[in-house]
């Protein structure tokens, strides 16, 4: 099975974060917000519809609104198996980093 | 209360386009919901976009719902074939980067000018039913019976008002008539003058073009009378400018030239005859309905033809008329008239400059898309094995082909949508580069005309750049496309001849370009050499119109007397000099003149310069014959006057001059003169010849121009010190003297054809450039490919012990080969297409064999250098990698 590369642990984090309000706007929000980079929402629905691809998230329609000129957004949550594969790359993350001081420069 | 914000509608449609279908609504509903959190200009849509871009051509996306079928009608084959082409154009994007600027620049030029072409030449002008709408000129008498070019300035006169009276009430063909002269008029605005443009017409002017006044009424045909009251239409502007847009405008006086006249209409905004800035129709006053009766009159005529004649006719017309009036005037029966369409006036200037511009742009274009159908062929010649295994699987030749003209399809689009941004800017640039004021700029605009022609041009496009490729695409054998290597074969060969004639239509087409700006670049120089028959170095002009109270001989002597003094008087004046017709700043009048020759008295229409007795040393004009003006010769003393070289040779070739006659025929000024010196020859234009020219003292014949003259001031000092001390010197002896200051340097350099010399030398130059750099990139792509092919070939002769020399002596003769035939075309397309440019050409001819020479030899070391690199990669290839294949 693919390992999921950085960006898409990122977003699959903040799906979980965000629980029942992860769509485009909210994640792009969190994303931008906790990692200070600078995103587009087609970076963002890029990912998204890699996760989906691979099965590590599901989507379902929402109800449209006002506010969104009538459109329905499109919600997402974490699938198991995607939380399977995210639980596994973070603590292949944190036993590759368990020991090493970054903050110094020699490492 | 605010409304709130939203997506810009053309970010919408982008985004709704780029953005697979599956996240389309939620996409854009995220869009909308982030300009309500967000302030909108607080978010960058170029990136957003480019997101997006890369969303959609993202390979790893989520296959879409259960609604997804595969490809199976011809829409969906389409839909395939295009994200294919996205894909494939997007795995090569310097192939696609460099396709796409080549066709926005040739979409973006040819639009421009196209449009611009549209708007000037092409559409009707905005009066209505304007095809029988025709300007009439007088002919000299030296042009009667021909039919000169309606540029040429010898040929046509000004009308006398009582000539126009005689077409009006005699000419059959005409429904109406009336004559003009724009003028600026100053307006009395509180205590300011204020210039405006203004037009000095009879009612039939108006009456023809066939213009409503937006408010009041036009002129009527009793007005021409003697003795009516001053009266004036304005324009819209003016109206809106310093009125407001009151209706109760009508009946109110302005001041126009110091006289109050009565407003008794307003035009429509669109009303722009004669000039693009005209604010003021007046009618005559009685002072010039009398002047302009007599001979020598000087009005622009325009007319509307009846229903049913063509301009033919009406000239036959005109010409039986004109035959006529001969019989009852004499003086009128050595002119002949000329009829010209409204519009071909207008146009007549900027015709042959424009026309010679689009072809230019068209040529580029046509190289551009030469250049990617080349590069097309290259690359499906990469991709025959991919082609072949396609029709092997059972791909028909269609389908094949729509693949290609898929691609092509996407750089097109992209390439006419930024080809009409930059056509928008284009046309901005062009109207600001241009050196004059292009008639009609008020007509051209962006407007659903603009974006057809766009769509248009960049529908050529495709098809040029689409045919050969798709064309080749269906011609690919499968058994030799999988054939190992594939080289040498037929299918190759005949790709190798179809990129060669890509290649030499290339040459030759930008062979022509650039010999067309060296022809421009010689003129120049050719212009800018020219010897006008006087030093022009440091010599100001001032030019005096004198108010009404220096009109009695008297008082304007007086003046001129004080005004020499004053000004010589000025430091670093060296001398100073004054007259009618100042060369290179002033214009051309001819009034009827009559000589004393051998054969008797000859009557003709000469310039006639009324001058101060130091104006020849001032200028530096030289005296070959006699002796020049003195202060002596004044009212009262002998009538005298002094003739140009041109008119000597002229009336009096084999003998001398001096103790012959002219006279001035006008009816203040018919005396006869002696002429007591010859001058030299000056040119008052500097693309024309000296014509002939005599002199007369103006302190004793202030000549037909009594009104105006022109102070000349040589100096040795900087311009700058001496022009404003010269002004305060003039000002000083009266304040009130309306002038305008000029160098005469500055007369060469703003001449109409050193100026449009200029521009064409910047844009066809530029143009060339362009094209020639693309011809080069087709040569070196050409033989690039070649080397490639036979690496297989050249390394078994490498191998063999060909020398390394002979390699690259073949390639580079492969090359110059292509050169030499695309050159050899490019001469011929030059001698047979250089005539369309010999009218905008000076002193040199189109088919000029050195600037051709001198052009050939820049192509063909270009070619050179484009060939050398090719010819090096052959030498290079290595024997043991190009057998590997075997």
């Amino acid at each position: 099975m693919a390992h999921p590369g950085e960006f898409e642990i990122l977003v699959l984090l903040g799906v979980l974060r965000l629980g029942s309000e992860a769509y485009g706007v909210t994640l792009r929000e969190e994303l931008e917000e906790r990692t200070s980079r600078t995103l587009t929402l087609g970076a963002v629905y890029k990912t998204l519809g890699r996760l989906e691809g691979k099965g590590h998230l599901q989507s379902r329609t929402g109800a449209p609104t006002a506010e969104r000129g009538g459109r329905r957004k499109k919600l997402y949550e974490v699938t198991p198996g995607g939380r399977a594969v995210l639980s596994r790359s973070l603590s292949d993350l944190e036993s590759m980093g368990r020991g090493l001081d970054l903050a110094s420069e020699e490492t | 209360m605010n409304a709130p914000p939203r997506v810009p509608t053309w970010v919408r449609l982008i985004l709704g386009v780029l953005v697979p279908r599956g996240q389309r609504e939620a996409f854009l509903g995220d869009m909308e919901e982030e300009v309500r959190r967000r302030a909108p200009e607080r978010i960058a849509w170029t990136r957003e976009i480019m997101g997006a871009i890369s969303l959609r051509f993202d390979p790893h996306q989520a296959p879409r719902g259960p609604g997804r079928k595969e490809a199976s009608g011809w829409h969906s084959i389409i839909w395939f074939d295009l994200r294919m082409a996205g894909r494939k154009l997007g795995k090569s994007p310097l192939f696609s980067g460099a396709s796409v600027a080549t066709l926005t620049l040739g979409i973006g030029a040819v639009t421009t000018m196209f449009s611009l072409v549209h708007s000037v030449l092409l559409r009707p002008l905005p009066f209505p039913e304007s095809d029988r709408l025709v300007s009439i000129f007088r002919l000299t008498p030296e042009f009667t019976g021909m039919n000169p070019p309606i540029s040429s300035l010898a040929a046509l006169e000004g009308v006398p008002l009582s000539l126009l009276r005689d077409w009006e009430e005699n000419g059959r063909v005409l429904e109406s008539a009336g004559g003009y002269a724009t003028r600026t008029v100053r307006l009395r605005d509180g205590d300011r003058r204020v210039s405006v443009g203004g037009a000095i017409v009879t009612s039939g002017v108006l009456r023809s073009l066939g213009v409503q006044p937006a408010l009041g009424r036009l002129f009527l045909h009793e007005h021409d009378a003697i003795g009516v009251s001053s009266q004036v239409i304005i324009s819209h502007a003016l109206w809106q400018g310093r009125f407001g847009g009151d209706r109760g405008v009508l009946g109110t006086q302005l001041v126009l030239n110091e006289v109050p006249h009565t407003v008794v209409g307003v035009m429509p905004p669109e009303m722009r005859y004669p000039r693009d800035r005209t604010d003021a129709w007046l009618l005559m006053d009685d002072e010039r309905k009398a002047q302009l009766s007599r001979q020598g009159g000087n009005l622009q005529v325009i007319a509307r033809l009846r229903p049913g004649f063509s301009i033919a006719q009406a000239q036959a017309e005109m010409d039986a008329l004109a035959r006529r009036l001969g019989e009852e005037h004499p003086a009128e029966a050595e002119h002949g008239v000329l009829l010209v369409a409204l519009k071909d006036l207008t146009t007549s200037n900027v015709r042959g400059g424009l026309l010679l511009l689009f072809g230019a742009v068209a040529l580029v274009l046509l190289i551009a898309c030469a250049n990617i159908a080349n590069l097309f062929l290259l690359r499906s010649s990469e991709r025959r094995r991919e082609l072949g295994v396609h029709q092997a699987l059972g791909a028909s030749a269609w389908r094949l082909a729509s693949q290609h003209l898929s691609e092509v399809f996407l750089l097109v689009i992209m390439g006419g949508v930024l080809g009409c941004l930059l056509a928008v800017l284009g046309q901005e640039l062009f109207l600001n580069l241009y050196p004059d004021r292009l008639p009609r700029t008020s007509e051209v605009g962006l407007d659903l005309r603009f974006f057809l022609i766009a769509a248009g041009v960049s529908c050529l496009a495709a098809l040029l750049v689409g045919t050969l490729p798709a064309y080749r695409a269906t011609k690919v054998s499968v058994n030799e496309a999988l054939a190992e290597g594939g080289r040498g074969s037929s299918g190759s060969r005949g790709r190798n001849r179809l990129l060669n004639g890509v290649a030499v239509a290339e040459i030759s087409l930008a062979f022509l370009l650039l010999a067309g700006a060296g022809l421009f670049v010689r003129s120049l120089v050719g212009l800018l050499a020219v010897d006008p028959g006087f030093s022009v170095e440091n010599k100001l002009t001032m030019t005096v119109s004198l108010p009404a109270r220096y009109r009695e001989p008297a008082a304007a002597e007086a003046l001129f007397l004080e005004l020499n003094e004053q000004l010589a008087s000025v430091p670093g004046v060296e001398s100073v000099g004054h007259a009618t017709h100042v060369p290179l700043v002033g214009w051309i009048s001819d009034p009827p003149t009559s000589v004393e020759t051998a054969q008797g008295e000859v009557r003709g229409a000469h310039m006639a310069n009324s001058v101060s007795p130091s104006y020849f040393s001032t200028l530096g004009i030289p005296l070959l014959e006699g002796r020049l003006f003195t202060p002596d010769d004044r009212a009262g003393g002998e009538p005298v006057a002094l003739v140009n070289a041109a008119m000597a040779r002229r009336y009096w070739p084999e003998e001398n001059a001096i103790g012959r006659r002219v006279r001035l025929d006008l009816p203040t000024d018919s005396v006869w003169r002696t002429v007591v010196g010859v001058v030299g020859d000056v040119r008052h234009l500097v693309e024309v010849e000296p014509f002939p020219e005599y002199y007369l003292p103006f302190f004793q014949a202030p000549g037909p121009n009594a009104w105006y003259q022109v102070m000349v001031v040589a100096f040795d000092q900087e311009p700058g010190v001496v022009a404003p001390a010269a002004l305060q010197a003039l000002r000083d002896v009266d304040p009130d003297l309306p002038t305008s200051m000029r160098l005469i340097e500055e007369g060469i350099q703003g001449s109409r054809m050193v100026r449009n010399a200029r521009f064409l030398i910047l844009v066809l130059g530029g143009l060339a450039g362009l094209a020639g750099i693309l011809a080069v990139l087709g040569v070196y792509a050409v033989l690039a490919f070649a080397v490639q092919q036979r690496s297989h070939e050249i390394g078994i002769r490498l191998a063999l012990g060909a020398g390394k020399g002979r390699v690259l002596k073949e390639v580079m003769g492969r090359g110059m080969a292509v050169g030499s035939i695309g050159l050899a075309a490019g001469v011929s397309l030059a001698l047979v297409g250089g005539r369309a440019i010999e009218s905008l050409l000076f002193g040199v001819s189109p088919s000029d064999p050195k600037t051709l020479a001198a052009i050939g030899l820049l192509v063909a070391a270009s070619i050179l250098g484009a060939s050398y690199f090719p010819a090096r990669r052959a030498t290079s290839v290595d024997p043991v990698e190009a057998l590997k294949g075997e």
